[in-house]
């Protein structure tokens, strides 16, 4: 399956609680996407929390944008992406 | 994939929720063999996420089954804590006690899990009962898994249910059998057939897996299963039972009784068996898959001397089902039986407009053809081809045309020749040899002609399908004269089909010829008078009528027509027709920037077709690649091309929209040479084409490039205006028509700071990133200073940020609105204003309202 790399603005800032709520929002993200067959593998937040970088495992980007329309959450830019290992060029 | 199990699932996770606030709970799950008992329970499991702890065990399906099986897995389950659980011989209630023990101390909750306790030892049986009776006070979910089906009266399982389940504690689920719609899902792009799936599985998920898994036979593994237990049967009820089998429903009980021993005892004990279920005057197996699977167990010898007893009864009874006596003759190996009813059962599908059931009936006569007529076989591959057609399967139908081609050379019968040639070339449009079809079709006309008593049916039918050729090539000129020609012949012939199908042709010339009007008037003639008479033609019509109204971008028109035909397509079995009508439908959507429409139509069409080059798939595909390239997304470029390279030597209509979409792609990347390198060709065959949309999408592309500076002849208007830099009557033209990206391509080619203001709304609204991208770039590098963001701003809702009502609140107190005043601006109670203002006020953690407004001003809403 491919890998996306999904920009994300948030203006108003991205704030997820420790909280029950917080707990919810993301299990109803994680079951949208399986929906769509797409994983949410993990996100980059940036300092003032107002872009997230998330790393998404999906079939195609129509169903990476499906299933964010499901969450209600905004896509600035997906770009299919693959690992560069630095280490694999440096030797560890 | 999990198919209706959402309420299952919640169900289990209520039960969880409870065991966890400290009442544990037994869940009893049960269902039929393969309902997805396990699947069900891993789900679940997964949906956990960690939350809790997971203990599994399962017990044998073993003659003499280990004793507690499912504890032995307990301990070997990794982390479970009770590893040591038989390490030291305690006995069995000391070891029920320490399992107990760890439910009721775990720190984390647990779900302890029992699989297929139908086949529970006595001493697993005990411990269910055990640690039900005391699940409550713990905070874990029990969860037993059991074939209902498989537990009667007397099965040991069924005195623990009897106690367990009056408790509080318990709770019973079952796990049904998918639904048709759940089925249609899941057999998805397999090419199996969705009904024929569901009546052989009944939507039991198991079957359903398996049969998908294992292609168009029975997979061994479910057949071994059912025949396992019918081998347990005595000679007598087994012979009742293998008579039935060969019933394809349900059996007479006199028939199964003549066709087996005679003896009525052996019908009451193979349905006391189980195996079979009788409603007093028939019989039949409890599941479709358990009869085919007794049927192809038994040796062939005993098999086709059933099903030949069979034919005999069922002459007897009504000697005119032929689809019946086929299916027995076929099962038989009876060649001249088969040929004498799969011929005419085949008929008799095609004319209830059965294609599938034709095309099957068809194969099987063709089977045994030596034993048939010659000019009969003949006809009848010709026949065939035509539904092979119809099923989007051209190489077998082609192979059918040729074979009947040869025959009628020999025989020198040249009317038939004719039509073989004119089938072929419509057969070799599917693969994409347009020059190979015309060359068919000019045959055809050219045998006719030839000899002096062609029919003028013949010659009309020969004409026009030649005339089709050239409104295919968007050849009006060509294209007319020849369709008028037709029409004489087909007036002379005084044949009303004939005549129906060359108005086809000729009105979709006069729609190329530019004479629109009449054209969607008299296709929408065609259609009309052609439903009842003519399935074929009345598809095609209503096909054509909104693919040619797409392609002249007349949306309602095509929109209320690709509707008509995938309705019509869908309850008559034409699915290539369906397929091509709803790759239109993407097409059109989006044109009309319906971008999410646009995925949802073509993406089944990509998915279901088999054939890559066929019209449906290239027009889908090049859809989604043009959706792709607008919005920005991965894979644009690569369906795109894919799609021309697929397209290769089909006709201008097929490519041009692909074509400029990857134009469009190298644009955006300011790739000119590109843009060009794809586009010279295809533009040059745009000038010589009927085709003022091609002509026109092309040019523009072109020019964009910067390898054309006026718009080329004849082309679409709106291209025209803004090839001729006229943005402003470019854009109005383009909003007539309904196409909300070309608005804004032309408003952004306006240049001016408020028509590129104007194109960036459009482009924001679209989701077109590159363009809003370019825009806003333009208008902050001509000195604007505040350009607007991007609509996520006011209109989506983030994780912990605001809803939209929420919002809409906030921009209200920011402009001093009071609780009742925004109250009444949102019709709205003033309580319910409270609600959220209190829920603003805490997700963005202000004192204040007054904060709360400063808090907006910031982001610059």
């Amino acid at each position: 399956m491919p890998r996306y790399m999904v920009e994300r603005d948030f203006p108003n800032g991205l704030e997820i609680p420790t909280t029950q709520d917080g707990r919810a929002a993301m299990l109803g993200v994680v079951n949208n996407n399986a929906t769509e067959q797409v994983t949410w593998v993990q996100s980059f937040v940036s300092g003032d929390k107002t872009k997230t970088f998330c790393v998404y495992d999906g079939p195609t980007p129509e169903s990476i944008r499906r299933a964010a329309g499901l969450s209600e959450l905004p896509i600035d830019q997906i770009t299919e992406i693959s690992v560069l290992d630095p280490y694999f060029y440096v030797g560890a | 994939m999990l198919l209706e199990r959402d309420d299952l699932l919640a169900a289990l996770k209520e039960a969880l929720d409870k065991a966890v606030e400290g009442s544990g709970r037994m869940a009893l799950i049960a269902g039929e063999a393969g309902s997805g008992k396990t699947t069900l329970v891993k789900a679940f499991i997964e949906s956990l996420d960690d939350a809790a702890l997971i203990i599994t065990g399962a017990c044998d399906p073993l003659t003499t089954p280990r004793p507690l099986s499912p504890l032995l897995d307990f301990a070997a389950n990794d982390g479970s804590g009770l590893e040591g659980l038989f390490a030291l011989e305690h006995d069995n209630v000391t070891i029920f006690h320490e399992v107990l023990d760890r439910l009721r101390h775990s720190i984390r909750p647990v779900v302890m899990v029992i699989e297929d306790a139908h086949w529970a030892d006595q001493a697993t049986l005990d411990f269910i009962r055990f640690v039900g009776r005391r699940v409550a006070d713990s905070k874990a979910l029990v969860l037993v898994t059991y074939r209902d089906d498989e537990v009667g009266p007397d099965h040991p399982l069924r005195s623990v249910l009897g106690q367990l389940i009056p408790l509080t504690s318990t709770q019973r689920l079952h796990v049904p059998l998918l639904t048709v719609d759940a089925v249609t899902t899941l057999a998805g792009d397999s090419g199996t057939s969705p009904s024929d799936l569901f009546r052989l599985t009944d939507g039991n998920p198991f079957y359903v897996t398996e049969i998908l898994a294992a292609g168009e036979s029975l997979p061994s593994s479910v057949q071994d299963a059912v025949v396992g237990r019918v081998a347990r049967l005595e000679d007598g009820p087994r012979k009742v039972v293998d008579a039935v089998s060969i019933a394809p429903r349900s059996l007479d009980i006199e028939y199964a009784s003549l066709l087996a021993s005679g003896r009525m005892d052996d019908v009451d004990i193979a349905v006391g068996s189980g195996v079979l279920e009788s409603d007093g005057r028939e019989l039949r197996f409890r599941h479709e898959l358990a009869r085919s699977a007794v049927e192809t167990s038994m040796p062939p010898g005993r098999r086709h001397g059933l099903h030949r007893t069979m034919i005999g009864l069922l002459k007897e009874e009504d000697p005119t089902d032929h689809a019946r006596l086929a299916h027995h003759a076929i099962k038989a190996e009876q060649p001249d039986l088969i040929a004498e009813h799969a011929l005419v059962a085949a008929e008799e599908a095609k004319q209830r407009g059965a294609v599938r059931e034709e095309v099957a009936f068809s194969m099987a006569a063709l089977e045994v053809a030596d034993l048939i007529d010659e000019r009969e076989v003949a006809d009848m591959r010709m026949r065939a081809a035509e539904s092979l057609y119809v099923l989007d399967l051209i190489e077998p139908a082609l192979d059918q045309v040729k074979l009947a081609l040869e025959w009628y050379q020999r025989e020198g019968l040249v009317e038939q020749q004719a039509e073989a040639h004119r089938r072929m070339s419509t057969l070799h449009l599917g693969t994409g040899q347009v020059e190979k079809s015309l060359a068919e079709s000019q045959q055809s006309v050219d045998l006719l002609e030839s000899v002096s008593d062609a029919s003028s049916n013949s010659l009309a039918t020969a004409t026009a399908t030649l005339a089709h050729h050239y409104m295919l090539r968007r050849d009006a000129t060509h294209g007319l004269p020849i369709a008028e020609k037709a029409m004489e012949y087909a007036t002379t012939a005084n044949s009303e089909t004939t005549t129906l199908s060359v108005k086809h042709t000729m009105a979709c010339l006069e729609l190329i010829a530019g004479r629109l009007d009449d054209g969607f008037t008299h296709l929408r003639e065609v259609v009309d008078q052609a439903r009842e008479s003519d399935r074929r033609l009345h598809t095609s019509a209503i096909t054509n009528l909104g693919s040619g109204a797409g392609e002249m971008r007349r949306y309602d028109l095509a929109k209320e027509a690709l509707e008509e035909a995938v309705a019509w397509g869908e309850s008559h079995d034409m699915d290539g027709g369906v397929r091509y009508a709803r790759s239109w439908q993407a097409r059109v959507a989006f044109e009309q920037g319906r971008w999410e429409d646009s995925v949802r139509f073509a993406e089944p069409v990509i998915n279901t077709e088999l054939n890559p080059a066929s019209y449906s798939v290239l027009t889908a595909k090049g859809v989604l690649g043009r959706v792709r390239v607008r919005r920005g997304d991965p894979g644009g470029k690569e369906f795109l091309e894919a799609t021309l390279e697929d397209s290769e030597g089909h006709h201008l209509q097929h490519r041009w929209s692909p074509a400029s979409g990857l134009a469009e792609y190298h644009w955006l990347r300011g790739d000119n040479d590109s843009m060009v390198e794809g586009l010279q060709s295809m533009f040059d065959a745009a000038l010589v084409a009927d085709s003022p949309w091609a002509r026109g999408e092309l040019g523009y592309w072109m020019w964009k490039a910067g390898a054309i500076a006026k718009p080329p002849a004849d082309a679409a208007a709106p291209f025209a205006h803004q090839i001729l830099g006229n943005w402003q009557q470019a854009a109005d033209a383009w909003s007539e028509i309904g196409c909300p990206y070309e608005v804004a391509l032309a408003l952004y080619e306006g240049g001016e700071v408020t028509s590129m203001l104007e194109a960036l709304k459009i482009f924001d609204s679209l989701g077109a990133k590159p363009m809003s991208d370019r825009t806003r770039a333009e208008l902050r590098n001509s000195g604007m200073e505040s350009v607007p963001r991007g609509p996520s701003l006011s209109t989506r809702q983030n994780l912990a940020g605001l809803t939209n009502r929420q919002m809409e609140v906030l921009s209200l107190i920011g402009r001093g609105f009071t609780n009742s005043e925004i109250g009444k601006e949102l019709f709205i109670s003033k309580k319910t204003v409270e609600h959220h203002v209190s829920a603003i006020l805490t997700k963005l953690g202000a004192g204040s309202r007054e904060e709360a407004a400063a808090t907006l001003e910031k982001m610059g809403a």
